[in-house]
Order: C-alpha cells, then sequence, then structure tokens
C-alpha cells in the first residue's frame, strides 16, 4: 500500500520517495524549533522569536507548496490563496498598530493592575512556586552566608527564608542585602533586623517586618532611601504562602 | 480528472475549496491577532507560563504533521486505484487527527483543572478561542475523512473521483498550517509568559515610579 508508484499519471506531483523526504523535513524543522527553547535562558526570550517565526513560515510554505501541490498547480490558485493570506496579514498588523502591540511599553495597564497568580492547591497539578532551599551558610549566588546568624527560629528557617528572598519572592530584585542582593529600588534591608524595631513605636520588628511584606501599603517608612510609597504592593507578595512569609521575616531579622 | 469545461479552465470545486482556504485565512488570521493584541494584558492569573506545556504540545503537533503526510498518500493512493491504500492512508489520516483532538481535550481540561476558563482572564478568552475554533476545523475535518473513507470502503473512490480525495486534503493541510502558525506563537513563543507581577524579576525597568 505504501509502495513507491513507478505507474503515477502525473509527473508534475512529487514521488513517494519526494513525500517522504519531505515529511522529514517538516519533522527536523519542528525538533529544531522544540530544542531553540530548551536552554532556560532562550524560554520567553526575544531573541527566539525571529528564529521562530522564520522556521515556521517554512514550514507554512512547505506544506502549500508541495502537500497541497501549489508549487505545481494553477497560478490562480495560488494568487487567490495568497490573496487572503497577504489580506489576513495585513489586517492583522492594522490592528496590533492600532492597539499599540508594537510600543515599548505594552503592558503598562496590566503591570499596574495586575493581581498576582496564587497557583490553586486543589488542582493537584504541577508545581508553580519553587522554594530554593539552599544548604545553610551557602547563598544561590555562590557568595558567603556569614552574615547569617542562629536566630530563634533555627538557620534551616533563615536559609529557607533567603532562598525566598533571592528566588520565589523576588525582593532582591529592588533590595539590597550586603553581600547577598543589590537592588537599588526600595530600601536597603542590610540591617533591618535592628532598624525595624525602630520604624514605628511600640512595633517589634518581627511586626513590622512582617507588616511590611503582607501590607506594605499599611506603613512607609521615611528619611530611608528608596522609601518611595506605592512602588511595592501587597500584591507582589499576595503569591508567598504564610510559611514562606515566616522564613522569609525569620532570614530578614537576622540582618541585624 | 474533471473534463468539465469551465470559464477560468479550472474545476470549480477545486477553485472553490481555495477560496474558502483563502477566506478563512482571514478567520484565522483575526483570531491570531486578537490573541496577539492582548498578550501579556492579563491582569490575573494563570498565565502561559503557569500552564502551557510545550512538550506535550510538541508531540501533538508531530501527530499532526504525520496526518498530513497520510493525507497526501490517501491522495497518491487515490490516482493510482490502490484500493486498500487508500481506505488504509484515509483512515490513517483521520485516526491521526482523532489523535490530536484526544491532546487538545486533554490540556483543555488540565488547565480547566487549574482555574483557566474561557471568562477566567484575556489570556484563557484569546486562547481557548483561537484553539478551540482550530480544533473545530479538525473535527470537521476528521468527519470529512471518515465519510471518504466509507467512500473508499463501497469502492466509490479512485483515479475518476480522485478530487473528491484531493479537495479534502485541501482542507487538512489547511488546518495543518494553522496550528503551525498557532503552535509557534501561542507555545514556542507566548507560552513563557509571565505574569505582571512576575515581570519584575524580569524587568525591574518596568516598575512605574510614581511622580
Amino acid at each position: 500500500m505504501s509502495t513507491p508508484s513507478p505507474e503515477h499519471h502525473d509527473s508534475r506531483h512529487p514521488t513517494f520517495k519526494q513525500y517522504v523526504t519531505i515529511a522529514i523535513i517538516l519533522f527536523a524543522i519542528t525538533a529544531v524549533e522544540f530544542l531553540i527553547i530548551v536552554p532556560q535562558g532562550l524560554k520567553g526570550s526575544g531573541v527566539v522569536i525571529a528564529p521562530l517565526v522564520a522556521l515556521s513560515a517554512l514550514k507554512f510554505a512547505i506544506v502549500v507548496m508541495f502537500y497541497m501541490h501549489l508549487k505545481f498547480d494553477n497560478r490562480l490558485l495560488g494568487a487567490v490563496f495568497v490573496t487572503g493570506l497577504l489580506l489576513a496579514f495585513a489586517a492583522g498588523s492594522a490592528v496590533l498598530i492600532l492597539f499599540g502591540s508594537f510600543q515599548p511599553r505594552p503592558r503598562d495597564f496590566a503591570e499596574a493592575n495586575a493581581v498576582a497568580y496564587t497557583h490553586q492547591a486543589e488542582a493537584g497539578g504541577r508545581e508553580e512556586v519553587e522554594i530554593e532551599t539552599p544548604a545553610p551558610g551557602v547563598t544561590p549566588d555562590g557568595g558567603t552566608g556569614t552574615a547569617v546568624e542562629e536566630p530563634a527560629g533555627g538557620s534551616d528557617l533563615v536559609a529557607q527564608g533567603q532562598g525566598i528572598f533571592t528566588g520565589a519572592g523576588t525582593c532582591a530584585v529592588c533590595h539590597t542585602v550586603e553581600g547577598i542582593s543589590t537592588g537599588a529600588v526600595g530600601p536597603d534591608l542590610t540591617h533591618i533586623g535592628t532598624e525595624g524595631a525602630t520604624r514605628q513605636p511600640g512595633v517589634s520588628a518581627r511586626d513590622y517586618i512582617t507588616e511590611s511584606i503582607r501590607m506594605p501599603e499599611a506603613f512607609v517608612a521615611t528619611g530611608v532611601p528608596n522609601a518611595i510609597p506605592g512602588i511595592m504592593t501587597g500584591a507582589l507578595t499576595a503569591n508567598l504562602s504564610d510559611d514562606q512569609v515566616q522564613a522569609l521575616v525569620e532570614f530578614l531579622l537576622a540582618q541585624k | 480528472v474533471d473534463h468539465t469545461y469551465t470559464t477560468t479552465g479550472l474545476n470549480h470545486r477545486k477553485l472553490l475549496m481555495w477560496t474558502f482556504l483563502s477566506s478563512d485565512c482571514l478567520f484565522f488570521g483575526a483570531l491570531i491577532a486578537t490573541y496577539m493584541v492582548y498578550r501579556g494584558q492579563s491582569i490575573v492569573g494563570p498565565y502561559p507560563v503557569n500552564i502551557i506545556d510545550v512538550p506535550v504540545t510538541t508531540i501533538s503537533t508531530f501527530v499532526l504533521l504525520c496526518s498530513s503526510f497520510a493525507m497526501v498518500q490517501a491522495l497518491a493512493a487515490t490516482n493510482r486505484n490502490d484500493q486498500k491504500g487508500i481506505q488504509w492512508w484515509l483512515l490513517a489520516t483521520a485516526f491521526m487527527g482523532a489523535i490530536f483532538i484526544g491532546f487538545q481535550i486533554y490540556e483543555f481540561n488540565a488547565f480547566r483543572a487549574e482555574g483557566l476558563k474561557i471568562d477566567t482572564n484575556l489570556f484563557g478568552t484569546t486562547f481557548f478561542t483561537l484553539t478551540g475554533f482550530h480544533g473545530a476545523h479538525v473535527t470537521l475535518g476528521i468527519v470529512w475523512l471518515l465519510s471518504l473513507y466509507i467512500m473508499g470502503r463501497k469502492g466509490r473512490l479512485g483515479p475518476a473521483t480522485a478530487l473528491d480525495v484531493e479537495i479534502a486534503g485541501l482542507y487538512w493541510h489547511f488546518v495543518d498550517i494553522v496550528w503551525i502558525v498557532i503552535f509557534t506563537l501561542l507555545y514556542l513563543i507566548g507560552g513563557f509568559d509571565v505574569g505582571p507581577t512576575a515581570g519584575l524579576l524580569v524587568e525591574p525597568s518596568l516598575l512605574a515610579l510614581p511622580t
């Protein structure tokens, strides 16, 4: 049933062997497309967009020309199809331009109004938030963890908190803790373990730090560099569980 | 081969199918453009990176590509009047299409379990509308192929009626190329889109500083 067909009447059509070759080429292109996005750094990166679009356009063209015989068929059929294709492309581009999708910051509205996604526990699906748990005394970036002292909660919790600080919690992006992170958007937290107790009268460092993580809007320290009201919101930490926040607090309390 | 005289010199059914596919480009073009406009605009999760499973969908993409190869073989078998081949390849094409739909049903169910429904956010709305309509096209194609298979079993397909198979093939390959585009844009490129909050990880400069 799948033997080559020498008796094929229409010599303009590819032979069985040529069809197999085309299929292999299509498979290879798809495999390459998949391999392009396997490296962690390339996932979702803008660098891969051009090659991926080019490869899929190539596949598109191969299927249309050979599987759909447009290469061998009457040119009127090709003209009819390409007209619709170009119209669709033009209309789509027009819509994207109209909605500013090519402008530098098309996501501003979403950035300003977003609610952090809390993974639904009942889904029982894949892990969404990966909590980095580095070995005690070792920071994820390979630096020294000597700043970490032994607090009430134990060094395990501190180490876990540090993992959240630099990992899932994304705190390190904006906050500096000397030897651990260099973020410069929010206040320096290098000595927050002691400074935390002085920010609000009658509020312990533990309570102050906890509130500043869960409800940063409630109180914004003054006289501290980078303490700009409104930048940090509860939405940024809403995806952290209570246990994660507790570990984070222990880690920050250890920053004397 | 149909020798009926027409003003264009082309068989009208075939020209009609190409015209339909041309218009279907606009149909899917509109849905794809809508997805792209609203890409990254969801303000509640799940976001694509939370639920899109690229490896699984790569497998179903391979299956759909395979089905296009089988479709080509079905037409070749029809042209050389290989009755067994006609039935075998038509059934194989429809079967692989059904596997693809199976993957899609699995995917939709998994997404729903993770909290993404068509009205959850802009991602859900545009994703399900686009891939749903594509799935509907595939389903229609399966029904078409199975009808041809029944015709084939009755011995009604052969060189004289090859156009029946060819036109179904054009439709089937078109559904395949639409998926080539969807797979690239929604999975390989858009599948790793993070929510705006997680966007802080990659670009702190996106933070709007109040003035």
